[in-house]
């Protein structure tokens, strides 16, 4: 059992230095990138340090951002246990925040307190990106639909929704320039964390990612529903509600990716615009593969993640880089990592990526014989 | 009257015409087994490309070729990553859309505002001056003709060819078509290579056919349209042309539809090729037999060689 954990232990250092080894390649090639484009590459290390975690407030800023990234990683790393690739969490965060924002509108014209409101915004947020990724799942499970193209697609879907009820029922006739429902009040949004500049968005982040972390590697449950991903068929033999499994599982992540869509209405924006769907869907599925799927690890890499998206505003002011710097550099990183994550696993690269051809045992033990 | 139907057929003929070069593309890779998420950002740098060198040199020959070179170059980080290094297609091809609309932004800044005098419409004395049929028939830009030509070639090449035959194997069971012999990766390789090709050369048509300037993210989802594109004609060519007209007429619709006055909701209208690629797909679900026909049975599986 302790050279079990020793192994346990040994694999995640390596995971860990060949991550790290991978981020530093990441820096030095967009480096490169920098050169060319005439900027000095020390400074925009440093700044991007500055700006991501060089002082509280920027601290502050980067778990700001991390914070939906927490939710939409869910919504692809938790089917993936199933086996299943889904890509549509920007849909369920957009359909997610539209639903909180009709739910907020609703109630808080009928003064009934906050934290009702703020429930029901949240649980219309949840129900209405679960419904979207679980029908996904639906689709999958009773008509073999590859669920990750039907995921994309509704995604898009669900983007045409919200602009559609921004821009008709649900407009407020005085947003003229940019079609948005009518502004929550203020005592409807959600708050900060007493003593921060983060608001509570965070929170829910971070429970979500640790509660399904351990449904799924700590209870019967996720046991069950890592049994599908495995093997269907032995699960359907072991006499597994595989329909079931797949459809609570797809609802979660949905859940998780609509309650970041609630978190972006209720705390960020304070109405539904089509300022909703500005990409974290699309980054929270490559936090999620970073994370291998894990939960638990999701947490550290949307906070990396975050913090070069926090680190964009300062580049952009004081050397003048355009945004779209942070993102080739997010981009450079999602490349590198994964290349890196066969390296650790060292199989099928090419002889000149080898260098020297590893010999097969058969031949080892030959040579053992002589 | 006629004026209007003709001028409304050149308006979908050039919507569609960048739909039906990505997806004819990416069904090409499709066929071969390796679904590549990353067609957005492979014609964001086509078109990037493709607009900087058309500006630069004025030539618009060169700008095609300059677009349909820095695509084969995107979809190469690819192929390498998903065929060399084993990395997960779908992430990896959302890893490239990430990247190339980034590098695409980075790269245009410098060329905000500039513009590029628009690739010709041919001309045939005679021909293209017959009202409406002339300008339908024979008055369109060079690479609408080569789009439908690209379509014939790539049935010709997939369903009349021993390669095209190696490829379909390849695509639908990679290890049955190692085990045979077929250099499955290298042709795979091939395959991504196309598609990027395809995707640049679709992404210099909006940079110098359909605009004539550069303005960040200006494919604006139609890589993702080009991707339901190729399920919606369940990975057929000749069906590729008939959802690309039918798609790039609705996208043409969704935007000028206000202009008519009349009322139908716009937003409802540009999510049709979505919604209608969802039917198509369990439409098909149903149909086991036309799916072992069609859909190549290895899509975006890893291929990992035993030994």
């Amino acid at each position: 059992m302790n050279s079990d954990l020793v192994l346990r232990f040994g694999a995640g250092a390596k995971v860990f230095v060949v991550s790290l080894f991978a981020i530093v390649l990441s820096l030095i090639v967009f480096g490169i990138f920098v050169v060319l484009s005439g900027v000095n590459p020390l400074d925009v290390y440093r700044l991007m340090y500055v700006g991501a975690f060089g002082s509280w407030f920027s601290w502050q800023n980067t778990l700001l951002r991390s914070a939906p990234l927490l939710l939409t990683a869910l919504c692809t790393a938790l089917p993936a246990q199933m086996g299943m690739v889904i890509i549509g969490g920007e849909g369920a965060f957009v359909l997610g925040g539209l639903a909180a924002a009709a739910a907020g509108l609703l109630l808080s014209d009928m003064s009934v307190p906050a934290l009702i409101v703020q429930g029901a915004m949240a649980i219309a947020g949840m129900c209405a990106g679960g419904a979207v990724i679980a029908s996904a799942g639906a689709l999958r499970h009773l008509r073999g639909v590859n669920e990750t193209i039907s995921s994309l697609l509704l995604s898009y879907i669900c983007i045409a929704v919200l602009n559609q009820m921004v821009e008709g029922p649900m407009r407020d006739p005085t947003s003229l320039n940019k079609p948005s429902t009518r502004a929550l009040p203020d005592w409807a949004m959600l708050g900060n964390i007493p003593g921060m500049d983060i608001h509570v968005g965070l929170i829910f982040g971070l429970l979500f990612c640790l509660a399904t972390y351990m449904l799924m590697f700590h209870t019967t449950f996720g046991f069950a529903a890592r049994m599908v991903g495995g093997n269907v068929r032995a699960a359907r033999m072991a006499g597994l509600p595989v329909g079931r499994l797949i459809l609570i599982v797809t609802f979660l992540g949905g859940a998780a990716a609509g309650l970041g869509g609630m978190v972006e209405v209720a705390a960020v924006q304070g109405r539904a615009n089509a300022t909703i769907a500005s990409g974290y869907g699309l980054t929270g599925i490559l936090v999620a593969f970073l994370a291998r799927q894990n939960p638990l690890i999701v947490i550290p890499v949307a906070i990396l993640l975050g913090g070069i998206d926090a680190s964009g505003g300062l580049l952009q002011r004081r050397l003048d880089m355009p945004d779209a710097s942070v993102v080739v550099l997010q981009g450079i990183i999602f490349v590198i990592l994964l290349a890196s994550e066969s390296v650790q696993e060292g199989i099928n690269l090419p002889g000149w990526f080898r260098g020297i051809k590893p010999r097969s045992s058969a031949v080892a033990v030959a040579e053992g014989a002589e | 009257m006629d004026f209007q139907y003709t001028s409304f057929i050149l308006s979908v003929v050039i919507a569609s015409t960048p739909l039906l070069l990505a997806a004819t593309g990416e069904l090409v890779a499709e066929r071969a087994g390796v679904l590549n998420l990353g067609v957005e950002g492979m014609m964001l740098v086509g078109a990037i490309a493709a607009f900087a060198v058309a500006v630069t040199t004025g030539s618009s020959t060169l700008g095609i070729l300059a677009g349909v070179g820095a695509g084969v170059l995107t979809s190469l980080i690819f192929a390498l990553l998903t065929l060399s290094f084993l990395s997960n297609q779908v992430a990896t091809g959302l890893a490239l859309t990430i990247f190339g609309t980034g590098l695409s932004a980075l790269i245009g800044k410098a060329y905000v505002g500039m513009v590029v005098a628009r690739l010709p419409q041919i001309h045939i004395p005679g021909l293209s001056d017959i009202p409406f049929f002339g300008p339908v028939f024979f008055g369109q830009d060079v690479l609408v003709y080569v789009s439908f030509a690209l379509v014939a070639a790539v049935y010709w090449f997939l369903f009349r060819t021993h390669a095209g035959l190696v490829l379909r194997a390849v695509g639908n069971s990679h290890d049955a078509a190692h085990a045979i012999g077929f250099p499955v990766i290298k042709i795979r390789y091939l395959a991504v290579m196309f598609g990027g090709g395809m995707s640049g050369l679709a992404g210099a048509y909006m940079a110098i056919a359909y605009n004539t300037s550069w303005s960040e993210g200006m494919t604006a989802g139609r890589g993702w349209i080009a991707l339901a594109l190729v399920v919606f004609a369940t990975w057929r060519p000749f069906w590729l042309v008939v959802g690309a007209y039918l798609f790039g007429s609705i996208m043409y619709l969704s935007l000028y539809i206000q202009g008519f006055g009349v009322h139908i909701p716009s937003q409802f209208i540009s999510a049709l090729p979505y919604a209608s690629t969802v039917v198509v797909l369990v439409a098909i679900s149903r149909d086991r037999k036309r799916i072992r026909l069609n859909a190549p049975a290895s899509l975006g599986k890893t291929f990992h060689a035993a030994g």
